[in-house]
């Protein structure tokens, strides 16, 4: 079985790996979540032909290797290193942006992890509402709803730090 | 992006403002994992042909086992067919057969060789019918085999 070239694979990783490490974040903590994309990408190498959809197949990847490895462990053990407690950083902090790297942060903690998801892979992961709701099993319109509530939901946040929406 | 397009102007003010946020490095860089590649493309290699290697050796060994085992599976199905017990195969056939040595049968077989050459008949005939005929019965008669009627059976 021909495996995919190396060179192709890196291409994507310096290309996806950051937002998918965010993604895998949102399940997982950040050590872990390295982890699971050096998986899915060792994983890709062994397949035969390049998928069709490559991006959305990384993030698929990603979801059901992070899923797993959650399965795998112990349930009052994942409560603890879930995304809400762990402390690593997701962004990097830049003076000319906007909204700041741990507001930002503080704000998508907020959201449910099917909100966190879908945010992120529209926003960072750049994925289009049909991929996402592949990857999240719901219908584009569903997951086009949750997307602008959840918008709507960190904007007021920003604007308005002590109203809980 | 015509998909933003249907969220509100504030809305996709904000999500440009979100999109803008530079992601975290990864501890994992480029090198590293072209490195984990390539080490599990050879691991994935070499159990290829650990498999390969695996599955001619059985078929080696198979092959050099095989003849010592399957006599003694022949040996059965002969035995079988046979009605001989397995441990009679190989056996000369003397030992079913024991032709002792007898001067009377020595004696008896050179009258016999003498009167075939001598187109004796009478003294043919007579070692048939004296030494032979509890023997030699003519297929479907009960009565001994005479040299006469053998001769008429005989093609010429």
């Amino acid at each position: 079985m021909a495996d995919i070239d190396i060179k192709q694979i890196s291409e994507w990783f310096e290309a996806h790996s950051k937002a998918m490490v965010l993604f895998a974040s949102q399940f997982v903590d950040r050590a872990e979540a390295e982890d699971v994309i050096q998986d899915v990408f060792i994983r890709m190498q062994s397949h035969a032909n390049i998928p069709r959809d490559v991006k959305a197949w990384l993030y698929r990847s990603v979801k059901n290797a992070a899923l797993n490895r959650i399965r795998s462990r112990d349930r009052r053990k994942v409560r603890e290193t879930t995304a809400h407690e762990e402390s690593t950083t997701w962004f990097d902090a830049r003076p000319e942006d906007v909204i700041d790297a741990e507001q930002a942060r503080q704000l998508l903690m907020n959201l449910d992890e099917s909100e966190r998801e879908i945010v992120v892979l529209k926003i960072w992961a750049g994925l289009t509402f049909e991929q996402i709701a592949g990857i999240s099993e719901r219908s584009r319109s569903s997951v086009f709803r949750i997307y602008e509530k959840s918008i709507r939901t960190m904007r007021q946040q920003l604007e308005s730090p002590h109203e809980r929406i | 992006m015509k998909e933003s397009d249907e969220l509100n102007p504030g809305d996709r003010e904000f999500e440009s403002a979100l999109a803008g946020i530079n992601l975290a490095e990864t501890r994992i860089n480029r090198d590293e994992l072209a490195f984990a590649l390539g080490k599990a493309s050879v691991a994935r290699r070499l159990n290829g042909w650990r498999s390969i290697s695996a599955v001619l050796t059985a078929v080696l060994l198979i092959s050099l086992i095989g003849p010592i085992v399957m006599p003694s599976a022949r040996e059965d199905s002969i035995a079988s067919q046979d009605g001989l017990e397995k441990q009679d195969i190989g056996k000369p056939l003397q030992e079913f057969v024991p032709l002792e040595p007898s001067p009377f049968r020595e004696a008896a077989y050179l009258s016999a060789r003498t009167a075939m050459l001598d187109d004796d008949l009478v003294e043919l005939d007579e070692f048939f019918t004296l030494h032979l005929s509890s023997n030699v019965e003519h297929p479907g008669n009960a009565e001994p085999v005479s040299l006469r009627s053998l001769r008429k059976e005989l093609p010429n």
